[in-house]
């Protein structure tokens, strides 16, 4: 829809007007020297002149001389943390003589996101394709998703360890937010560009008195998309890796990144579209249980238990496993990647295994390759 | 009789298209056996003097234990050989064969098996191929038995 | 229960329900009642259940499983091993191995349990029409096939020659004995089985399960098999069959793996780009024969 411009004053109106909408108001804050996606109640909760630095394995913030609401990438956390909790309750179970009574609650909560980067935004669709999208649907994960309002900001800067762009899923935003914000601070002048793409969206935005865009801000955007699409210098290959994968499942990289490999689940932890749960039955001294559903990680040596012993005790097939499922079973199971190049997984990897890089060795023919040969900086 | 032993003999697997031999001289080595339901075809620590290609029926390869009596360890049907411890030194029979149900076989003298073989290296390398492949299909069928691949 | 949330009670009194789970999510179990249990072997047992409320439970066919809740201590899954033709009682046959498996091995008449599903993929049964059917099972294998032995028994005339191969470690692990001692004696049906390891009671045969393929009478040109046991049994049994003549695309497997939700959303589950609770547990043989060739899949 039309593009307008907004002042930097009227994010907090943007921000009251969605909260005054019902929605509880989920939005990015300094938190623990980190980026947190939590509740907000105002502008002045965001992390203005923040931004971050996140290289594999490390990761920092930096104040700087700025007034820019938007200056960090992207958080450790990430929204599927609201969409699809990493602890959630199925259900409470009581017990009458030899009879079982089941409860579960609804989720009567309206989130709204403030901050959704264009990577997060595919990751949150490529999760819309696994619970909602097959023959079952996932209903808890249904009533979060459909009455969330996502409110989603261009990039303005790229982190070393983002490759949105070789993924196709950024840096532009791709359809499915309610509301898209471009923040410019340039020439001395701070303002937003802001279009709204839902119903939704243009209700919340025509409550805010927004100015019309002139003929340069288009340009403006563009350039400053066109920036951040030069500055992203990773890069996955993605033609043909599919096959590459799958055919090679005793490449001798997976030895090699398997003596680095900790598999520690931080990267499962951290992805975006990672979606694998267990589930635990939890009971009380009065007899009382629950079923809850918790994040869980093929990096788990119990993983894959069967009655007899785990199906991948070596940290070789769980490495091959994560990565193999997100660049080539992924496109037979859903049609598309499970990686969005948000670049978490390479921050918050304690030995700073890079899957970019890591890609690039295992599409060396196994024959051809040498050991060592793509070396980690 | 001879025909039936000959047509039995030239059809199975381990004497078929026998090269440096006649069936005549194969014929003249074995005879027809057959063996009543519960009978013992031989004993452990027997010579073995013989082998048997088992037509019908059912034979149990056995162990006696002390305690529980006999325990059959695998179990040979139509088509299958009946020993091979009449190809090796000491010759004597390590297991006890016993006939689970009434059993039809030709029973195959091996010394002079053995004789046609010492006189003929050339027929007695391409019988030991034969038998090794036997016992290489035993063998690992017993690997299997070994994992418990039902568990 | 007061808890400050807006509790609802899900409990489906609707006999619309065509699942036997509740129909506000797939992942919250349908409430059965334990009919009846019958001990199968030393550490293996059969209960039967009927649906708590009488509602509609959707067709079960052979090859499925269910998600069975034991109260307070988890949910596994179980493949149905009864008839299938009779919808009103489902049938599971479970072996006392794990925490779940043993309070399900001690429900007794009249408990209640929570049952999912149910889920997965079937065997073939309309494609093994006109042709020989070869069915091997191995130890607690042959609960998941038997729904096909008795879907054969009341379709006989469906199905061209019928081999059963059985193999178990020992007599006494043996499932449905009296049931095998039935279908042996039906003459349209060969029956073979075999067992690892002999006491002197038995009077069978002793060998792996391989070892009856070879002496099973079917037409290889025209014959379909169905497999089911541990994967290394099914590698062995597969082998065999096709040294035996069979084409590797009418070799039907049921594979087994870690199963958390029954409906592909709990990731545990996956070979390679399969969900084998959703795209399985029955594969045809050439869908999966590359991840046999490939360790710690």
């Amino acid at each position: 829809m039309e593009l307008n411009v907004m002042q930097p004053d009227q994010l907090d109106d943007l921000i009251q007007g969605i909260s005054l909408a019902d929605y509880q108001v989920i939005g990015p804050m300094e938190s623990n020297g980190a980026i947190a996606y939590e509740p907000i109640e105002s502008a002045d909760d965001l992390p203005r002149g923040i931004i971050d630095h996140q290289r594999p394995g490390k990761y920092a913030l930096q104040k700087i001389q700025s007034s820019r609401f938007f200056g960090y990438t992207v958080s450790p956390f990430s929204w599927k943390k609201y969409l699809y909790p990493p602890v959630q309750t199925l259900f409470k179970a009581e017990r009458n003589g030899q009879g079982i009574q089941l409860e579960t609650d609804s989720h009567d909560v309206k989130y709204a996101f403030i901050g959704v980067r264009a990577c997060e935004l595919s990751a949150i669709k490529i999760q819309d394709k696994i619970f909602l999208g097959g023959d079952y649907v996932d209903l808890h994960y249904k009533e979060r998703r459909e009455n969330a309002l996502i409110v989603a900001v261009e990039c303005f800067n790229t982190c070393e360890t983002c490759f949105c762009d070789s993924v196709g899923s950024g840096p532009e935003i791709p359809n499915g937010a309610d509301i898209v914000l471009t923040e410019i601070l340039e020439s001395g002048e701070h303002y937003f560009l802001v279009r709204s793409e839902t119903e939704a969206g243009q209700e919340i935005l025509n409550q805010i008195s927004l100015k019309d865009t002139e003929n340069n801000h288009y340009l403006i955007k563009d350039a400053q998309l066109e920036r951040v699409r030069a500055k992203l210098k990773r890069k996955v290959q993605t033609t043909g890796l599919k096959s590459k994968l799958l055919k090679n499942p005793d490449h001798p990289r997976w030895d090699e990144v398997a003596e680095r490999c900790l598999a520690c689940s931080n990267c499962t932890m951290v992805c975006p579209t990672c979606f694998c749960a267990d589930v635990f039955d939890i009971n009380d001294l009065d007899g009382n249980t629950k079923r809850e559903r918790r994040w869980d990680s093929c990096f788990t040596s119990d993983f894959t238990y069967i009655h007899g012993g785990n199906i991948r005790h070596s940290v070789k097939s769980r490495y091959r496993q994560w990565l193999t499922h997100k660049f080539a079973s992924w496109q037979d199971q859903f049609d598309s990647l499970g990686c969005v190049g948000c670049g978490r997984c390479i921050t918050w990897c304690p030995p700073g295994i890079d899957i970019t890089e890591e890609l690039k060795a295992l599409s060396i023919p196994p024959n051809q390759y040498k050991k060592g040969e793509i070396n980690h900086v | 009789m001879s025909n039936f032993i000959a047509e039995q003999l030239s059809e199975h697997p381990i004497f078929k298209g026998l090269p440096f031999i006649t069936l005549n001289d194969m014929i003249d080595c074995a005879s027809e056996k057959i063996f009543s339901r519960g009978s013992t075809i031989f004993l452990e620590g027997e010579d073995a003097n013989y082998f048997y290609l088992i037509l019908s029926g059912a034979v149990d390869l056995s162990l006696h234990t002390h305690n529980k009596g006999p325990i059959a360890i695998q179990s040979l049907h139509n088509g299958d050989i009946l020993g091979w411890s009449w190809l090796f030194s000491p010759f004597v029979w390590h297991f006890d064969a016993l006939a689970r149900e009434k059993t039809n076989t030709i029973r195959i003298d091996g010394k002079c098996i053995r004789k046609l073989c010492k006189d003929n290296p050339e027929l007695g390398y391409e019988l030991m191929n034969r038998f090794s492949k036997v016992m290489l299909d035993r063998l690992n069928a017993t690997r299997l038995q070994l994992v418990d691949i039902y568990g | 229960m007061q808890l400050g949330y807006n509790w609802l009670i899900y409990m489906d009194n609707d006999s619309n329900s065509i699942m036997a789970f509740n129909r506000h999510s797939p992942l919250i179990p349908g409430i059965f009642e334990v009919k009846s249990k019958s001990k199968e072997t030393h550490d293996t047992w059969s209960i039967v259940l009927n649906n708590k409320e009488p509602c509609r439970v959707e067709t079960f066919n052979p090859g499925q499983f269910n998600m069975l809740y034991a109260y307070g201590t988890g949910e596994i899954p179980i493949s149905i091993s009864g008839d299938c033709s009779n919808q009103k009682y489902i049938v599971h046959t479970i072996r006392d191995v794990g925490k779940v498996s043993h309070a399900l091995c001690n429900l007794k008449s009249g408990d209640q349990v929570g049952v999912r599903g149910p889920f997965g993929t079937t065997w073939p049964m309309d494609q093994l029409k006109g042709k020989d059917v070869v069915i091997i099972g191995g130890g607690i294998g042959l609960a998941p096939i038997r729904p096909v032995i008795f879907h054969i028994l009341e379709n006989r005339d469906d199905y061209n020659r019928v081999a059963i191969a059985y193999g178990a470690r020992a007599p006494e692990e043996m499932l449905y004995p009296t049931q095998i001692m039935d279908w042996r004696s039906h003459l349209d049906m060969q029956v073979r089985v075999t067992v690892d390891s002999a006491s002197p009671k038995w009077h069978g045969q002793v060998g792996v399960v391989t070892t009856l393929i070879p002496r099973l009478n079917f037409n290889p040109d025209n014959t379909a098999a169905l497999v089911c046991g541990p994967e290394i049994m099914i590698r062995f049994a597969v082998k065999e069959l096709i040294s035996n003549g069979i084409n590797p695309d009418e070799i039907w497997v049921s594979m087994e793996r870690n199963m958390k939700c029954g409906i592909g959303l709990s990731g545990h589950c996956q070979m390679g780009s399969m969900f084998v609770c959703k795209d399985g547990p029955v594969f045809n043989y050439m869908d999966v024969e590359r991840y046999f060739r490939i360790k710690e899949l």
